[in-house]
């Protein structure tokens, strides 16, 4: 994913976060397709998630939007909207991570599983 | 699948030809003086739910280690561990160091900062990434609210990680050197009006004996002499002084009490200056009830649970691969049990159980101590004295009523039953007389493989080989026991009761104490540095929080065979019956101790070792 839409990513949802309630716009913006853009697009250049695999996008960000599903805490998202200094780098990590906990990335790469899924929760 | 024959009933030259070719995969390293594992081969790879697990957890303990960087003020020589990609892809792609990526090595914390001022320290500079309903990544154990009672110190013996060391204390075999017997037992708060000659004569009194620890002196070039006092070892690097006790404690059953107490301890040899001390002696008994845990835990992660869990499985797990063909009967059985241990072995060896790496940091003894200290133990180590009820019935500590509310006494041996039945059952299918086992040759090969060159001691009787039905049974009972319940008994509870350090320090950072009237700070003196309290949490964080595979559970092995299939699920249906019995007994132990015993809940039981 090139710099821009990294930076386009952030910028969509520091428009809508307010600095009190930031969790709200947080669900929002999971909830939007420039959200799930731009996951899938971290997904491709990272990890090389091919087009036939866009669907598990979606089914990845209800997780994401699930309390306790997710590892990192609304103080960091908080701190992320907020430009945090390695924001950019920090919420592609994230996305990584949690992809590769919450889908069986690792079995496909190990050559123990062939199709790729969300792993149910 | 179906197609499980005993050696004599099938092509003996195919078989031959492709057992042949484990023997080309499987070698034998005794690069640290035992047998074991080389190189894992295909069978043992660890399954995509293990590395998972290893994932999610290491994530986990990540996001309690940054919130120590952010708020404690530890200042640790390595950075912060952060998210970065390029390393990040390295770990998704590869088998590439997954913990170094999350939870390195954190270096030390220079200075007196590293040191406890108070016990609450352990607490807010450990367990950090925790809310108030004490939900986070680093929720605090129950054993840190009740670790200072006497109780509890005695509850470590019968229920924590190190749960089978416990003897009787007899006139006739007593340690020469720890001698209670003048000992004012009805001075003790709670044993008023007792004696040490009726509770002695009565069976009352139980002893732990770790003056095997003076085994690991010896073993550095530049060990003290024998009878230097202190004995001194300095771990370069966190610039602390590591101490190695060598203790002696004592418990008593009050007359008409529901559990033992600790009455005495001796932190080393009486010519080194050390005396018997007592519940009276105030933060001087609680230092020496902390040398005496500290000692017991360097032998937990050096003995009990690596040497006599991982090591032990491990020679057979080889023997197994070498010399029973896949579609062997017994092959079939144990192979789930060994899932992962190869590996997880070979990781150990070649990652944790260096000098200066993880377990070094945290144990008092150091790599180049223990190795000797470890071979020693392991092949002395017999087979069949340890069979947990024989163990216990000549230890002396199989009597309900001299020494009740043994949580890991009482729960071991219910699993022990539910195996013994589960094993007695499937052997009976495949073997339909003694001659049968007789003529076996691949199960005969096997046990003298793992008695004569696996060197387990005592895994054959006296002529070798297997001699019989019953002879199958015990062995398959044993070896499934300790790669499953076992195990788990010694690993988990390093989550639990060894996470929080002042309940159960590894290592002891002070002299062992000498006369009396000695203080708190001198206390929090002997306890671990708060740079090796993080990492303690680190480390056993992770070691007791991948939990995979279920005793039980074949992965389906056993799914063409209907009639073993039954019995597999007559197995569990047993252990369900267990795990109501504990859970039973469980609700009786809190009342007693004010904790639970859960690490032999079945449903808590792995079926192999694997982490
Ligand atoms: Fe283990």
């Amino acid at each position: 994913m090139s710099q821009l839409s990294r930076r386009a990513f952030l910028g969509a949802s520091i428009t809508t976060v307010s600095t009190t309630a930031f969790a709200s716009p947080l669900l929002d913006f999971l909830s939007s397709d420039s959200a799930a853009a731009e996951v899938f697009g971290i997904l491709q250049t990272h990890l090389q998630i091919s087009s036939a695999d866009r669907h598990l996008v979606q089914p990845f960000l209800r997780r994401l939007r699930t309390p306790g599903l997710h590892t990192e805490s609304p103080a960091t998202f908080q701190a992320w909207l907020n430009r945090a200094p390695g924001y950019e780098v920090n919420l592609a990590a994230y996305v990584l991570e949690e992809f590769a906990v919450a889908s069986n990335f690792l079995a496909v790469q190990g050559g123990h599983e062939s199709k790729l899924k969300i792993l149910p929760s | 699948m179906a197609d499980i024959k005993l050696p004599q009933n099938d092509d003996q030259q195919k078989r031959a030809a492709e057992l042949a070719g484990a023997g080309s995969i499987y070698k034998y390293n005794h690069d640290i003086g035992l047998p074991l594992i080389d190189t894992p081969g295909p069978e043992d790879k660890n399954q995509p739910d293990w590395t998972l697990k290893i994932f999610t957890k290491l994530l986990s303990i990540r996001t309690n280690i940054q919130a120590i960087y952010e708020k404690t003020g530890l200042k640790f020589q390595e950075p912060k561990p952060v998210r970065d990609i390029p390393k990040l892809i390295e770990v998704l792609k590869s088998d590439g160091s997954v913990s170094d990526y999350f939870a390195p090595d954190l270096g030390f914390v220079a200075g007196p900062d590293n040191r406890a001022k108070a016990v609450s320290d352990y607490v807010d500079k450990v367990f950090v990434d925790r809310d108030k309903d004490n939900k986070g990544s680093a929720p605090l154990p129950d054993m840190a609210t009740v670790w200072d009672s006497d109780k509890t110190f005695a509850y470590n013996f019968l229920a924590g990680p190190n749960p089978n060391q416990v003897e009787r204390y007899r006139l006739e075999t007593r340690p020469a050197d720890f001698d209670i017997t003048s000992l004012d037992l009805g001075s003790l708060p709670e044993f008023g009006g007792d004696s040490m000659a009726r509770a002695i004569g009565e069976g009352r009194v139980y002893l732990v004996d770790r003056s095997d620890l003076r085994a690991l002196f010896g073993n550095l070039p530049n060990a003290p002499a024998p009878n230097a006092s202190p004995r001194v070892f300095k771990t370069e690097i966190s610039g602390e002084w590591k101490y190695i006790y060598a203790p002696y404690v004592a418990f008593a059953l009050p007359p008409g009490g529901k559990h033992i107490l600790p009455i005495a301890i001796q932190c080393g040899a009486k010519a080194e200056g050390h005396q018997v001390y007592t519940p009276r002696d105030g933060y001087t008994w609680k230092m020496a009830r902390a040398c005496m845990l500290a000692a017991h835990n360097n032998h937990h992660e050096v003995v009990t649970h690596l040497g006599l869990t991982h090591l032990l499985v491990d020679p057979i797990c080889m023997a197994t691969r070498l010399r029973l063909h896949t579609s062997h009967p017994i092959y079939k059985l144990l192979s789930p049990h060994f899932e992962g241990t190869a590996a997880v072995n070979v990781g150990a060896r070649t990652g944790l159980i260096l000098p200066e790496r993880s377990v070094d940091r945290l144990v008092g003894s150091k790599i180049e101590m223990d190795y000797p200290y470890l071979g020693g133990q392991r092949l002395g180590y017999s087979f069949r004295a340890n069979f947990p009820k024989l163990r216990q019935n000549t230890r002396g500590t199989d009597n309900a009523t001299l020494l009740p509310n043994y949580p890991y006494r009482e729960d071991s041996a219910l699993i022990w039953d539910a195996i013994h039945n589960w094993v007695s059952d499937y052997v009976s299918i495949w073997y339909r007389s003694e001659a049968d086992i007789r003529a076996d040759f691949e199960l005969q090969a096997w046990a003298n493989e793992i008695n004569d060159i696996g060197k387990v001691k005592d895994f054959c009787l006296t002529g070798g080989g297997v001699q019989g039905r019953d002879d199958l049974i015990d062995i398959l009972t044993m070896t499934i026991f300790t790669a499953g319940p076992q195990h788990a008994a010694v690993n988990f509870p390093q989550g639990k009761e060894m996470i929080f350090v002042p309940a159960n320090p590894l290592a002891g950072y002070g002299q062992a104490p000498k006369g009396l009237g000695h203080s708190e700070a001198d206390f929090l003196g002997i306890l671990p540095p708060l740079d090796v309290a993080v990492q303690t949490w680190s480390i056993l964080s992770l070691l007791a929080g991948v939990n995979n595979t279920r005793l039980g559970d074949y992965r389906g092995a056993f799914n063409w065979h209907p009639v073993s299939e039954a019995y597999r699920l007559k197995f569990r249906v047993n252990l369900g019956v267990v795990e109501g019995n504990i859970n039973s007994a469980n609700n009786y132990r809190r009342s007693v101790y004010g904790l639970d015993y859960v690490h032999l809940l079945p449903s808590r039981i792995p079926a192999s070792v694997n982490i």
